[in-house]
């Protein structure tokens, strides 16, 4: 008999020094959490069984996340809840989960529907002098933006800016907004000369078509 | 330059601006589950643990964890980890003047009144150097002032301090629990370094170099211990409640669980069997509540039982059994070191997960005259057996592990391995066909300090060559993998292994040279140390190839480890004249240990000990 599953959506952060750790070794993290916070969760069948862990969009080594999404699915659960609280408390530092979401188990994978992402740059020491505004001129007035990716490929940065603009709420930091899921703004920087390990780099928010 | 202090917050800044281009970033950063942070400014004694490799070998060194969890129960004691940093990162550090700091509060490695370095083995030497330096704290222990931490080295490789007595303020010999809340009560009254360091020294177990003339281990002052008697804990305390978890990979990425400690066997090329005595076993109940406890402390998906010898466990079948039958179905698997090949048996081999792909046996030698020289005497028809038992349930893949250059050994047993090897492989043949896959390790025979072959010579660079050709051509197009440490290798660890204090000044030249990461193959520079035996006018070979004579005074004879000199001795002539001496467990031999320690054996084991 098959087992009955749940599924749920988790929205959570990701901070401070945890951002360097990949996300490989995440999803390691996520499977031991829950262990300890005593959900069981499924896994696939087969020789090698896997935790069934579906993340959104995986997020580069060294950027923060603001509201990453992430599918679990789940046997045994009592009351077919899950509360944030239940897990927080055992996730390492850095991980925080701010909301839970039962979905559909039909529903399609996340990936397939993200709509954009919008990041923040932010400079680490606010007394270096960088011409933040400087690059969203030179980001505007480019005609292509081509980035050579460590595999070799090249790939134009340029037609997936959808905007990029100073954030009101924070000083020394900038907005930028990307379609799909693929822009990198350390690519961006890189392009235009900065070195990004002078900047945190925080995924904002994660938009999905209505589908997703 | 480095400077010794900085604040938490410039070392984090400096983080945030540098890791993004580090390899491996996460090694460097910690917050890992169920680390201990305590309020720094109201703990009056902190040390650094440190391990001298990289955060993933560091941080899978159980003995460090232990200490760490003991330590910080104390009220007033605090403890965190550091480790070596890699070139690029110790490249970032130096050219922003960064020095080493603890991975938990950030703080520099400088400003803890302790600096507690674990040494298990000799390669480690000059990453201890750079450690030290990395830290701002003076690599010299004469060098040091009032303000710098007391650097205390423990682990396998201080039961020859000599080495590196020069830069060691303490060595604490043998087990390491216990002693070092002890140290830390000493260093809590605040006193002078130098009487901080009198009163150490008065501790059974602490070796204070500074107490000690290095030509006749003289005494001053006069609390000072000669020999220095290793510390046993005649009870396994309780293995660490909250065992920290990695973020990232590590080498050994699960809940280990130490499920005794020694091993009665006397191998006797074996220096941990010997300097390990008595065997002590953790009560099976005891190993069962930490499991339980574990798993949802850490989250780990698999179980790894520790001991140099966990099939001689008394409750072995009814651990594994119990371990299986509670935990398979939350898909956590179990995985045992190698298992002695006279221990098989179905039961056990059915509760073995078998996803695991490789299983280990360590024969050592393949020539009855061998086997009988070293105290290993498994007989080719029960390794065939044995084999022929784990293709039959299953596994394609069998690891096994030979000495080479042992006192004594011919080419003719050389060459026995080479066919061993090959009756192996038909075997895995018969039962799986072609997805049976051998892989053969060679080990060269390092004589160590405290075994029955302390006084031998270490063979030849030539005969280990030759050796090394007769098992290459020998397994060559036979689907045989084989591997073995460069000879490089070897000749390192078997220079400092028995090196005495002269050797300091030549490891500090190594360093100085660039010496650093030697445990790793392909970083280690053999030329560099010539270079530096050579300016220090020693002959490395002296320590390493030089047949002792057994009435020398041997630079670690000052260290008493419970089995007595005699008894090596009696145990050397009986390998040279193809003698065994039986487990004792069934048969006491007289070792020393029960003596020394005022305790019986058996006590410590089975059912007197609770284990089953």
């Amino acid at each position: 008999m098959d087992q009955i599953e749940y599924r749920f959506r988790l929205n959570y952060s990701k901070h401070s020094f945890i951002r360097f750790t990949s996300i490989l070794d995440i999803q390691k993290i996520w499977e031991r959490s829950f262990r300890r916070a005593g959900i069981k969760l499924s896994y696939s069948k087969g020789f090698h069984p896997q935790a069934k862990i579906q993340q959104a969009s995986p997020l580069p080594l060294g950027f923060c996340g603001d509201d990453e999404v992430l599918d679990i699915w789940v046997e045994e659960i009592q009351g077919n809840t899950i509360e944030t609280d239940q897990i927080n408390s055992f996730l390492p530092s850095g991980l925080e989960i701010h909301q839970i979401t039962p979905i559909d188990l039909s529903m399609p994978s996340l990936q397939q529907f993200i709509e954009s992402s919008d990041y923040s740059i932010s400079i680490i020491d606010p007394a270096a002098l960088i011409p933040l505004s400087s690059l969203i001129d030179d980001v505007n007035m480019a005609e292509q933006i081509l980035f050579m990716k460590h595999n070799g490929k090249k790939y134009d940065l340029k037609p997936l800016i959808q905007s990029i603009c100073f954030n009101v709420e924070e000083g020394s930091s900038l907005l930028v907004s990307f379609s799909g899921a693929s822009g990198r703004p350390d690519h961006l920087l890189q392009y235009f000369n900065l070195d990004p390990s002078q900047f945190i780099i925080t995924r904002k928010k994660i938009h999905f078509t209505d589908h997703g | 330059m480095i400077k010794k202090y900085a604040t938490p917050q410039e070392i984090t800044t400096f983080l945030d601006k540098t890791l993004f281009n580090i390899k491996k970033p996460g090694r460097y950063v910690g917050g890992e589950f169920n680390q201990i942070i305590k309020d720094w400014n109201s703990i009056p004694v902190k040390i650094a643990l440190a391990f001298p490799d990289v955060y993933e070998i560091g941080f899978s060194n159980l003995g460090l964890n232990i200490l760490y969890e003991e330590i910080n129960r104390e009220s007033n004691f605090l403890a965190e980890r550091c480790f070596s940093v890699w070139n690029d990162m110790e490249q970032s550090m130096r050219a922003s003047g960064i020095p080493l700091y603890s991975l938990e509060s950030k703080h520099p490695v400088s400003e803890f009144n302790v600096l507690g370095i674990s040494l298990p083995y000799e390669t480690l030497y000059t990453n201890t150097l750079n450690l030290l330096d990395l830290s701002g704290i003076p690599i010299y222990r004469e060098q040091r002032e009032e303000t710098d931490p007391l650097v205390i080295a423990g682990g396998h490789a201080t039961f020859n301090p000599a080495p590196m007595s020069a830069f060691m303020d303490a060595f604490v010999i043998g087990d390491g629990e216990t002693i070092f809340v002890k140290i830390l009560q000493i260093v809590s009254e605040k006193l002078s370094r130098e009487k901080t360091l009198e009163k150490i020294s008065a501790l059974e177990s602490v070796y204070v170099p500074s107490f000690y003339d290095p030509r006749t281990y003289f005494l001053s002052p006069e609390n000072s211990r000669n020999p220095i008697k290793k510390n046993i804990v005649e009870q396994l305390p309780p293995a660490p409640e909250k065992p920290l978890v990695p973020n990232i990979e590590t080498t050994h990425n699960r809940i280990a669980v130490e499920v005794m400690r020694g091993c009665s066997h006397g191998c006797r090329f074996c220096q941990a069997g010997f300097i390990t005595r008595p065997v002590r076993e953790r009560p099976l109940n005891e190993i069962l509540t930490f499991l339980h406890n574990a798993i949802y402390q850490t989250g780990y998906d698999e179980i790894s039982l520790l001991s140099l010898s966990i099939s001689d466990y008394s409750a072995i079948q009814e651990l594994v059994s119990r371990i299986s039958s509670a935990y398979k179905s939350l898909n956590i698997n179990l995985s045992l070191p190698s298992l002695r090949i006279e221990s098989f048996s179905d039961e056990l081999m059915q509760e073995i997960d078998q996803r695991k792909g490789n299983f280990t046996l360590a024969p050592e030698s393949a020539s009855e005259t061998m086997r009988r020289s070293i105290n290993k005497p498994i007989s080719e028809d029960a390794l065939l057996e044995t084999t022929s038992f784990i293709f039959q349930k299953g596994w394609t893949s069998i690891k096994l592990y030979f000495l080479i250059g042992l006192p004594g050994e011919t080419m003719d047993d050389v060459q026995h391995i080479v066919d061993l090897c090959k009756k192996v492989k038909a075997v895995g043949k018969k039962w799986v066909g072609g997805r049976a896959r051998i892989a053969v390790s060679i080990n060269t025979f390092i004589p160590k300090c405290h075994t029955p072959f302390q006084w031998a010579a270490m063979d030849s660079v030539e005969n280990v060559a030759q050796k090394h050709r007769i098992l290459r051509e020998g397994l060559q197009k036979t689907g045989i993998r084989l591997s073995y440490p460069s000879i490089d290798t070897s000749l390192l660890e078997g220079w400092l292994s028995r090196a005495d204090e002269a050797v300091s000044e030549v490891i500090y030249t190594a360093w100085e040279k660039g010496a650093c990461f030697d445990a790793w193959q392909d970083n280690m520079d053999l030329n560099r140390w010539k270079e530096a035996f050579e300016e220090k006018g020693i002959d490395p070979f002296s320590y390493s190839h030089r047949l002792r004579s057994q009435d020398e005074n041997l630079p670690w004879d000052f260290i008493d480890t419970g089995v007595s000199k005699t008894y090596l001795k009696e145990e050397y002539q009986k390998s040279m004249d193809g003698l065994l001496t039986s487990d004792c467990r069934f048969n006491c031999h007289a070792c020393g240990i029960q003596s020394a320690y005022h305790i019986l054996c058996r006590d410590l084991v089975g059912e007197q000990n609770g284990s089953n």
